[in-house]
């Protein structure tokens, strides 16, 4: 065989491998990317014929006040769920980090929210948050503060499903942070205890700054998941993003707009301002872990 | 491995200069997080078991007086739950053996082949991981539309057969495979295929194993995919049968929706626990969430 044939039998058996999933990523990513793109410049109800609409779309991005305050939710929701999550399981990761007894017990219970149904999640905490028989207002009322129905009130709503994500994602990020613990060389803080450092002062001087680059991996991978809630918010206020669309997130609203208003142009227009978000959310992380982050 | 024998070590260190009070502290603090953490899941399994009495019983009653096993069989016969259980197995192993296949096959081209445009093909795969799902729902509805496949099973699997995730994990691992097998496997007259299957995918069952099982997770519990595509109840998947099944009037017997909200939860729970270093392992190195 010749080097000319050989190569091109090596090229169409590697085209023929990647064959089976291109064409699905091709028909079922690629495509539907160009053609929201398409979507958001149209007037289109997924009847008729679709009718160019110019920036208008874009327009009622900037003039529509739901979607503000859906944006508004968008942003309390990830900002507190991501920060607070992080923190407490930074704190659980470097206690859990020793040689204890029933260690990978308490990791199994930390991971299990991870890999509840998070349907099944919002129908347990929808009962936890039950006024009258739920778990919360039992606990509260033991505390002499009475149980409320926070899930119907429009400035507890949010706060109670931001809480219930903090326990659910808690066992993800410790996982996370505790395979970065362990890359930490031992030696680093032999080193330190020798010049007399305390506990705090490895902490701040070693183990943070060695963990920024999982730290900042962490941060931008859960905000950019956390802008796509929408499974609880829809469970938990039954299907409305209520009360008064104080739980209303950005997919939930893309949600409505596309299939209960059926506006699929101005659905795409939101679609797009996910990824706009994304792509600003990656950036910001390719910048912080040039100039923040340290590595051993 | 190696990092966890230092791990150990580590740890034997730690303990060693460790005072026993600090200890103590430790062990209370993560013992009290744990108390939170699964505090839910013991409130949800007590009160699948209760009565209807006992739930609206306050202050509450921890302990069923009767475990109610029937409550399970009620929820059960509540809404047709063996057909979503059907469906979601259907569906999500469907899912799970076309994308294994999909992505070696894609992963064996990418790792040990040259063709022109690999680069580029490779970085495409990559980015796909970034795309939010949600950019591609109304063009993904219109074209499963076009197609008449709507609240079908094709609805719920054909957007999903190939994954850029997957490729890309199984690529890593095929890199880690020595050239001189594969060479030594050709120059015994061994065809692609052959090679793939007899020396690549032996060598690889853990990885295959983790994908597998993250890929099962993400689509047995998926939710928003099963809402947008199904309309009859007979085509519900088991998280959406329990969400219709949440606000329905079964919304207010909360026993019997802890009840189904076990039984959806369940497998994915078992094959955890069964497989948690899979699970964790293919977590912690990918970083990857649902």
């Amino acid at each position: 065989m010749s080097v000319r044939v050989r190569h091109l039998k090596e090229w169409f058996t590697a085209y023929a491998l990647l064959a089976p999933s291109f064409i699905g990523l091709a028909t079922f990513i690629i495509w539907p990317m160009i053609y929201s793109g398409y979507l958001s410049f149209m007037k289109w109800d997924f009847l008729d014929e679709p009718r160019f609409a110019g920036l208008r779309n874009y327009e009622k991005l900037f003039n529509d006040d739901v979607l503000h305050l859906v944006l508004r939710n968008t942003a309390v929701y990830s900002v507190a769920v991501v920060f607070i999550t992080l923190i407490l399981a930074l704190g659980l990761a470097v206690l859990i980090n020793r040689d204890l007894k029933f260690r990978a017990a308490l990791r199994a219970i930390f991971f299990l929210p991870v890999v509840t149904t998070l349907v099944a999640v919002s129908g347990l905490w929808l009962f936890i948050y039950s006024p009258d028989f739920g778990l919360m207002s039992y606990i509260l009322r033991l505390f002499g503060s009475p149980g409320q129905a926070w899930l119907n009130q429009p400035n507890a709503a949010l706060w109670a499903i931001i809480i219930m994500m903090i326990w659910q994602g808690l066992g993800y990020d410790m996982i996370i942070l505790l395979s970065g613990l362990q890359n930490i060389r031992e030696d680093l803080y032999e080193a330190a205890m020798i010049d007399g450092a305390g506990h705090w002062a490895l902490f701040w001087n070693i183990t943070l700054p060695l963990l920024s680059p999982t730290l900042v991996f962490l941060l931008i991978v859960s905000i950019i998941q956390a802008f796509r809630v929408f499974d609880p918010v829809y469970v938990m206020s039954g299907g409305t993003g209520g009360p008064a669309n104080s739980t209303a997130t950005l997919v939930f609203y893309l949600y409505k707009q596309a299939f209960t208003n059926q506006d699929a142009g101005y659905a795409s227009a939101i679609a797009y301002l996910i990824v706009g978000i994304a792509v600003i959310l990656t950036a910001i992380q390719l910048t912080l872990s040039k100039r923040w982050v340290t590595y051993q | 491995m190696s990092n966890e024998t230092q791990s150990v070590n580590n740890e034997i260190k730690t303990i060693s200069r460790t005072p026993t009070l600090e200890t103590i502290l430790v062990y209370a603090v993560l013992g009290a997080a744990a108390f939170i953490v699964f505090l839910p899941y013991v409130w949800m399994i007590l009160s699948a078991f209760k009565t209807p009495e006992e739930i609206f019983r306050y202050p509450p009653q921890w302990l069923p007086a009767e475990w109610r096993w029937q409550n399970f069989v009620e929820a059960w016969g509540k809404a047709p739950f063996g057909r979503f259980f059907i469906n979601s197995i259907l569906v999500s192993a469907s899912i799970v053996v076309i994308q294994v296949i999909t992505s070696t096959l894609a992963a064996y081209a990418f790792a040990f082949f040259k063709f022109p445009g690999k680069n580029i093909l490779f970085i495409l795969y990559l980015s796909i991981m970034m795309v939010p799902t949600q950019v591609t729902l109304i063009p993904n509805f219109v074209t499963l539309k076009n197609l008449n496949l709507l609240n079908t099973f094709g609805a719920l699997i054909v957007p999903f057969l190939a994954s850029g995730f997957g490729t890309f994990l199984i690529r890593q691992q095929f890199l880690t495979i020595p050239t001189d097998l594969i060479d030594a496997a050709r120059i015994d007259g061994a065809s692609t295929p052959r090679i793939l299957w007899s020396v690549l995918v032996p060598l690889s069952r853990p990885t295959l194993a983790t994908f597998a099982l993250l890929s099962a997770m993400w689509h047995w519990n998926d939710f928003f995919w099963p809402l947008i595509v199904t309309s009859s109840t007979e085509m519900r998947t088991m998280p959406l049968g329990l969400a219709v099944f949440t606000q329905g009037e079964a919304g207010t017997e909360w026993h019997l929706l802890m009840a189904a909200a076990i039984f959806t939860a369940l497998p994915i729970i078992l094959l955890f626990l069964i497989a948690q270093k899979q699970f964790v392992q293919g977590i912690a190195n990918s970083g990857l969430k649902g």
